[in-house]
Formats: C-alpha cells, sequence, structure tokens
C-alpha cells in the first residue's frame, strides 16, 4: 500500500503552523477520557456484559439517528471491507479489554494494553510507509510510559 | 500460581488497538466518516447480540444503566473525532496522541470522585504532555 498523504497544517491569522489532526485528536482524549470515568461508575452496579449491551445499544441508536434524520446510506464500495474490519476491531477491543480487566489485575492488565501504540507505530511504517521518525518513537514511549504511571497511580 | 487467564484478551486488545488506526487510516482512502461510523455501529450490534447470548441477566440498574448508555454516546462521539482526526493526519503520530485519555481520567476523577493526585500520577501527567508536544510539532 501506498504511503497516505498528510493534510498539512493549517495557517491562522497570525501565521501560526497548527495541525489539522491535533484538534479532533485532543477532543477523542477529552470524550474518551469521560468515558473511563462513566464506565468505571456503570460497572459498579452492571456486570460487564450489561455494559457492552446498553452501549452497543446508545452507539447503534446514535447511527440510527443518523440514517433516519441524516439520510446515510451504507454502500457496498471496495474501501467498505475495511470500514467493517475498523468496526469489528473497535468491538473486539472493548470487549478484550473488559475481559482482560475482569480476570486480571489493573496493575497487570493496564501497563500492557497501553502499549498498543507501539503496534500501531511499526504497521504504519510497514503497511502504510510512514516515516517513523525518532522524534515519534520518543513520544510514542513517553505517552505510554505516562499512561503505565496515570493507571498505576 | 497466579491465573494467566487475564493475558490472552489483553494481548488481544494490543493487537486490534494497533490495527485499528491502519485500517481506518486505509478505510478513509474513499470511504466517508459516515459510512466508517455506520460500520462500527454494526460491529457493535453484533458485540451487544454476542452479550446477551451469554445468557448473563439484563437489569435496569440505575444509575449503573444510564451511565452504560452515557458510555455509548461517548463511544460513538469518541470514534467520530477519532476518524476526523485519523482522516487529516498520519496514523504514527494521532495513535499516540490519542492513547493520551487517561489523562482526562485521572484529573475528572481526581475532581469529581475525589481520588487524590500523587507524584506518579503528576509525572505521568507531565510524560504524557511532553509526548504530545513533540508530536503536535508542525
Amino acid at each position: 500500500m501506498a504511503a497516505a498523504p498528510e493534510q498539512k497544517g493549517v495557517v491562522d491569522g497570525n501565521g501560526v503552523a497548527r495541525a489539522s489532526w491535533l484538534v479532533p485528536s485532543l477532543a477523542y482524549v477529552l470524550v474518551v477520557g469521560m468515558l473511563g470515568i462513566t464506565t468505571k461508575l456503570a460497572l459498579e452496579d452492571l456486570h460487564w456484559t450489561e455494559l457492552v449491551l446498553w452501549a452497543s445499544v446508545s452507539y447503534v441508536a446514535i447511527a440510527m439517528a443518523m440514517v433516519v434524520l441524516g439520510g446515510q446510506r451504507l454502500e457496498l464500495v471496495p474501501d467498505a471491507r475495511w470500514g467493517a474490519l475498523s468496526g469489528a476491531f473497535a468491538a473486539t477491543a472493548l470487549i478484550t479489554l473488559f475481559l482482560a480487566l475482569n480476570s486480571g489485575d489493573v496493575s497487570r492488565v493496564i501497563p500492557i494494553t497501553s502499549s498498543y501504540p507501539v503496534v500501531t507505530l511499526a504497521l504504519a511504517a510497514i503497511v502504510l510507509g510512514e516515516r517513523v521518525t525518532s522524534k515519534r518513537v520518543l513520544a510514542t514511549i513517553l505517552v505510554i510510559a505516562g499512561v503505565i504511571l496515570l493507571s498505576l497511580g | 500460581m497466579r491465573s494467566l487467564g487475564w493475558l490472552p484478551p489483553s494481548v488481544c486488545f494490543v493487537l486490534v488497538s494497533g490495527l485499528i488506526g491502519i485500517t481506518t487510516k486505509v478505510a478513509l482512502r474513499s470511504l466517508p466518516l459516515g459510512q466508517l461510523f455506520l460500520w462500527t455501529a454494526i460491529a457493535y450490534a453484533i458485540a451487544g447480540a454476542g452479550a446477551l447470548g451469554t445468557g448473563a441477566p439484563v437489569s435496569l440498574s440505575m444509575p449503573g444503566t444510564a451511565l452504560a448508555i452515557g458510555t455509548g454516546g461517548l463511544a460513538a462521539a469518541g470514534l467520530s473525532v477519532r476518524f476526523a482526526a485519523l482522516q487529516r493526519g498520519e496514523v504514527s503520530k494521532v495513535i499516540p496522541v490519542t492513547a493520551a485519555y487517561p489523562v482526562v481520567s485521572v484529573a475528572i476523577a481526581a475532581v469529581a470522585l475525589d481520588e487524590g493526585i500523587d507524584l506518579k500520577r503528576l509525572t505521568g501527567t507531565v510524560l504524557v504532555v511532553a509526548g504530545i508536544g513533540i508530536l503536535g510539532q508542525p
């Protein structure tokens, strides 16, 4: 597969270059950070299978609203298989994390599960041909080390 | 000897989570964000059906059920913005930054759940912010 072109940073009124991918990435950090709290609180009342069920109901309801109100339709274009695979991985990740936390100590599970960006980094270089510079490797190590410290604190 | 039952799902999580960024990036070359969202909804529907199929009792326990439904809403919002980030940036930059979400969880837990912030957590936050700062450079 050829390297995917990166949409370069935009330049604001003051001439400051900003990476356009950073804003949605930080929005993800904020939203999923809140999700960690709702998950923890929900699991005080529910079994993990119930959490998977109700979270799925909620997600599917939003998708149905997109179909009914937004006119969104599934199209079976060639790259749809990658979309289906991404969806399957997202659901599998959710279930495997609950399974791991259900049977293991957080102090053992989190250090291992936090290391997934390493897999992404390696595959981004091999599959997509992205440049994996020493700066990106160092930054990824810093983030993973920080997440492990946060999780074990 | 302690059970290692947690290890296979942990390793599976690392592999599938590591793959998501790649498959999403490839999918977004020609697939609109909305399509990707719908495919993920189908996968979630299958996961929900699977959860029902385990035979575990389903309760309407409050506030747990409401929080679980809110969790699904947050998951939907989170995946949407991550799709947008992956559409605009390189996977090797976006995924490490998005992996930093525990910083927010720890901050909210400290404020809302009265969980303290010790030196370990403070150091962790500094490392994560430093990593994001490096990745965020143009």
